[in-house]
């Protein structure tokens, strides 16, 4: 086998375009039987269960909501329970952060690319990534069991001390759940950090890895450091529930409010665990697509470990209105508007990289320019929430609700998504629809808009967040947002249908379909079991320079005359 | 492993800022520690003895297998290493029955509460590094780690992370013992 960037174009010369298939083995075809799956230790197949198993959640998180906005179209009982209501919305948001989003991009896309980009075979420790894996499905599974046991209505942030109190039974299984999850999240975490530190290729310092390496490191770290508060957290409300007795009972004397700092001081940086791989990705997304090279490398880079170490310091904003003391108030306040500084950095380095690029409105490109003006909008109202004052009035309404819609779901879904179309071919062999992708992008992301930015109307009105029923002035808010949900659901229904039509009929894809420079697009799609044969060299990955089209792959092949000596050096 | 031991240091931080901030709330109504209330039993001064000593036997095993000693002394301090540890735990499982014979139940206060919450998660982690514990001795005096033995990786991740356990210990000890006054 050959990576394709040591072989000249034209000893391929002959064959029919589309007819070379290169005698190469295939992760995928590698070995057969549910369980070379279910035990491999190929991160590549790992990262695929992982896909599987995100977008299922994702699949019936996204009912929950459907059903949530179908409910509230118009004030009164619509379809559901208040009590069902209760509990399903509960469920979107437990299923939504803690299933989906947060080991999207490090479990899915993270495992399957990582490795590959540093030329290496695998993760530094591959059993305990299966591992992190199997504590995935476990914390699902618990999570399900929770409704087995009646469900849970504490909303996703399991505030004492209702979570402590209230009668459905389904609390302990989901927090025993969302325990193992986190657990999942640790090893995950302490895997990509030593794999960068140690596995590195020859001629890749620091300063060369492709940044979406840098932000799943930033991520692993945050990740280290937060979750285990998270673990603790929970199991002392778990402790708390079965023996009625704890310290965040006030009866006893305890503190409600301690519990709030606590699951902030991990759900801050959770959310930065969310965003921080999104952004990564959409720096891969926007240089590979206008073909031009990264602006500002060392800012986005550092900007990363900015912001992971910033989201330690200003978890105190989701608690102003909680009894804080004014001092409290006003520092967390401050620090908190520095978060926008490093985020605005990225910005724009990527409008820079994009001015003069030859930009390629692929349906991943759409998805990464989505990603910019989407973020924008959240990260600006990021900081209307974090303007102390302001904040009195917007606390638990639905501004809330569409600030951290725009971030999660406008923002880390939609790079997510993104990067899975970015991907896409890599992984599965397999060309989409770019077609039927576009359209499926518009309707993403102008039913997100209809939804979410009524939202925000609804919000500065005064609707309070969590409620089953409205004031009639609200209602036609809440119709608008709810058809924006359905054209939303639509898209994904497509985006769903073309993805996987394109796994049996879609046409085969070539190794390098974008133009892509860094490692992953210089082994065979699907790469092979080993991703290399030997460890490639690599140059600067955002070196457009050393791109070629070429007729018989009908890809891109990278050509380095800067370095003949990788140019021959597999012949 | 590094990385590791921080990520658990996280764990038992948030769990003596709790205690502190418990405590200093409920010293302030004044119903900290119920009249009565027994104090900490003077058997943790010996399991905390036994704890230090292990981790310093365990260093001396570490220390005999670089020196190139023969397997079976440094298997001899693994095994005195897990003699202190098996001590550490039975006195703390006394400790924890004395209180319970002076009536201090878990669910009486959140004094009680917090002692049994703080040394039962360290128990945990004493009980879940026993596993390892046992393989390394096993290990030693197979000869792994003596003589130029090709790695003792096993051996000083063991190491780390009982000097770990032992500091960690200690940490809960001296905030267990702030907490008694008042
Ligand atoms: C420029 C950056 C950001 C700033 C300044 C910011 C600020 C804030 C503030 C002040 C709140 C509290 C509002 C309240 O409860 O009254 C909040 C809520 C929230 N933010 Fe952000 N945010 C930023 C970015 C993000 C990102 C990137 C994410 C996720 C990917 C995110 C997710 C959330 C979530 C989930 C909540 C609500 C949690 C809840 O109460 O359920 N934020 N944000
Ligand atoms: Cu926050």
């Amino acid at each position: 086998m050959t990576t394709i960037d040591t072989t000249p174009p034209g000893e391929l010369a002959g064959a029919a375009p589309g007819a070379v298939t290169p005698p190469v083995d295939n992760y995928l075809t590698w070995s057969k039987g549910v369980a070379s799956w279910a035990f491999t230790l190929d991160h590549k197949r790992i990262g695929v269960m992982y896909l599987l198993g995100v977008l299922t959640s994702f699949l019936v998180g996204g009912i929950f909501a459907l059903i949530i906005r179908t409910e509230l179209i118009a004030p009164g009982q619509t379809i559901i329970e208040p009590e069902t209501y209760n509990i399903f919305f509960t469920l979107h948001g437990a299923v939504m952060v803690f299933l989906v989003i947060i080991p999207s991009i490090p479990g899915s896309l993270g495992n399957f690319v990582l490795p590959i980009m540093l030329g290496a075979k695998d993760v530094a420790f591959p059993r305990l990534n299966l591992f992190s894996f199997h504590l995935w499905i476990i914390g699902a599974i618990f999570t399900v069991l929770a409704l087995l046991f009646g469900g849970f209505d504490t909303g996703w942030t399991f505030y004492t001390p209702y979570s402590t109190k209230t009668e459905l039974g389904g609390v302990v299984p989901v927090i025993f759940g969302v325990f193992i999850l986190g657990f999942s999240s640790i090893f995950t975490g302490l895997n990509f950090v030593v794999t960068v530190h140690k596995m590195r290729p020859k001629g890749m310092t620091w300063f060369r890895m492709p940044l979406f390496l840098w932000a799943l490191y930033a991520t692993a770290l945050i990740q280290i450091l937060a979750t285990p508060v998270l673990a603790i957290t929970l199991m002392l409300v778990g402790l708390e529930r079965v023996f009625q007795i704890g310290i965040f009972d006030p009866a006893m004397g305890g503190d409600p409010v301690l519990f709030q700092h606590f699951f902030w001081f991990y759900s801050h940086p959770a959310v930065y665990i969310m965003i921080l791989p999104a952004m990564g990705i959409i720096s891969e997304l926007i240089t590979v697509h206008s073909h031009r090279h990264i602006f500002g490398y060392t800012f986005i880079a550092y900007s990363s470990v900015a912001i992971a170490i910033f989201s330690f310091l200003v978890w105190g904003h989701h608690m102003f209105t909680s009894g804080q003391s004014a001092l409290m108030n006003t520092i967390f306040s401050a620090i908190t508007f520095s978060v926008a500084i490093p985020s605005a950095i990225k910005v724009f380095n990527w409008l820079a990289t994009l001015y003069k690029g030859s930009i390629a409105l692929n349906t991943a490109m759409l998805y990464a320019l989505g990603f910019i003006f989407l973020f924008t909008i959240g990260g600006l109202t990021g900081i209307y929430l974090g303007t102390l004052n302001v904040d009195i009035h917007l606390h638990d309404t639905y501004f809330v609700v569409a600030h951290f819609h725009y971030v999660m779901m406008g923002s880390a879904l939609i790079a997510f998504i993104g990067g899975l179309h970015h991907w896409w071919p890599k992984m599965f062999g397999r060309m989409f629809d770019e077609t039927l992708g576009r359209i499926a992008f518009v309707l993403v992301f102008v039913g997100f808009n209809v939804t979410f930015f009524t939202q925000f109307m609804l919000g500065s009105h005064g609707m309070p967040r969590r409620y089953y029923d409205y004031q009639p002035e609200f209602t036609i808010y809440h119709m608008i947002s709810t058809v924006g949900s359905y054209i939303m659901a639509a898209g994904f229904f497509l985006t769903a249908f073309y993805l996987l039509h394109s796994l049996f009929f879609g046409r085969k894809a070539p190794a390098n379909p974008w133009g892509g420079r860094s490692l992953e697009w210089q082994c065979t799609s699907p790469p092979p079991h080993d991703n290399f044969k030997t460890t490639p060299s690599v140059g600067d990955c955002y070196d457009f320079r050393a791109v070629h089209w070429s007729e018989e792959e009908q890809g891109y092949v990278v050509i380095r005359d800067d370095d003949p000596d990788t140019v021959s050096s597999a012949h | 492993m590094v990385l590791f031991i921080i990520s658990l240091a996280m764990v038992f931080a948030t769990v003596v800022l709790a205690y502190i901030v418990v405590r200093m709330q409920l010293v302030q109504e004044g119903d900290w520690r119920p009249t009565g209330a027994p104090g900490l039993p003077k058997l943790l001064i010996l399991s905390t003895a036994l704890l230090i000593g292990s981790s310093g036997t365990l260093g001396l095993a570490s220390r005999t297998a670089v020196r190139s000693g023969s397997a079976s002394r440094v298997g001899g301090w693994m095994l005195c290493t897990l003699c202190l540890v098996g001590g550490f735990l039975i006195t703390q499982g006394f400790a924890w029955m004395i209180l319970v014979q002076e009536d201090l139940g878990f669910r009486s206060s959140l004094y009680a509460w917090l002692f049994y919450i703080m040394t039962g998660l360290h128990a945990l982690h004493v009980l879940g590094g026993l596993g390892p514990l046992c393989l390394v001795t096993r290990h030693a005096f197979a000869g792994r780690y003596s003589g130029d033995a090709f790695s003792r990786r096993g051996l000083v991740y063991c190491g780390m992370y009982w000097h770990f356990i032992d500091a960690a210990w200690v940490i809960l000890y001296l905030t267990l013992l702030w907490g008694m006054r008042g």
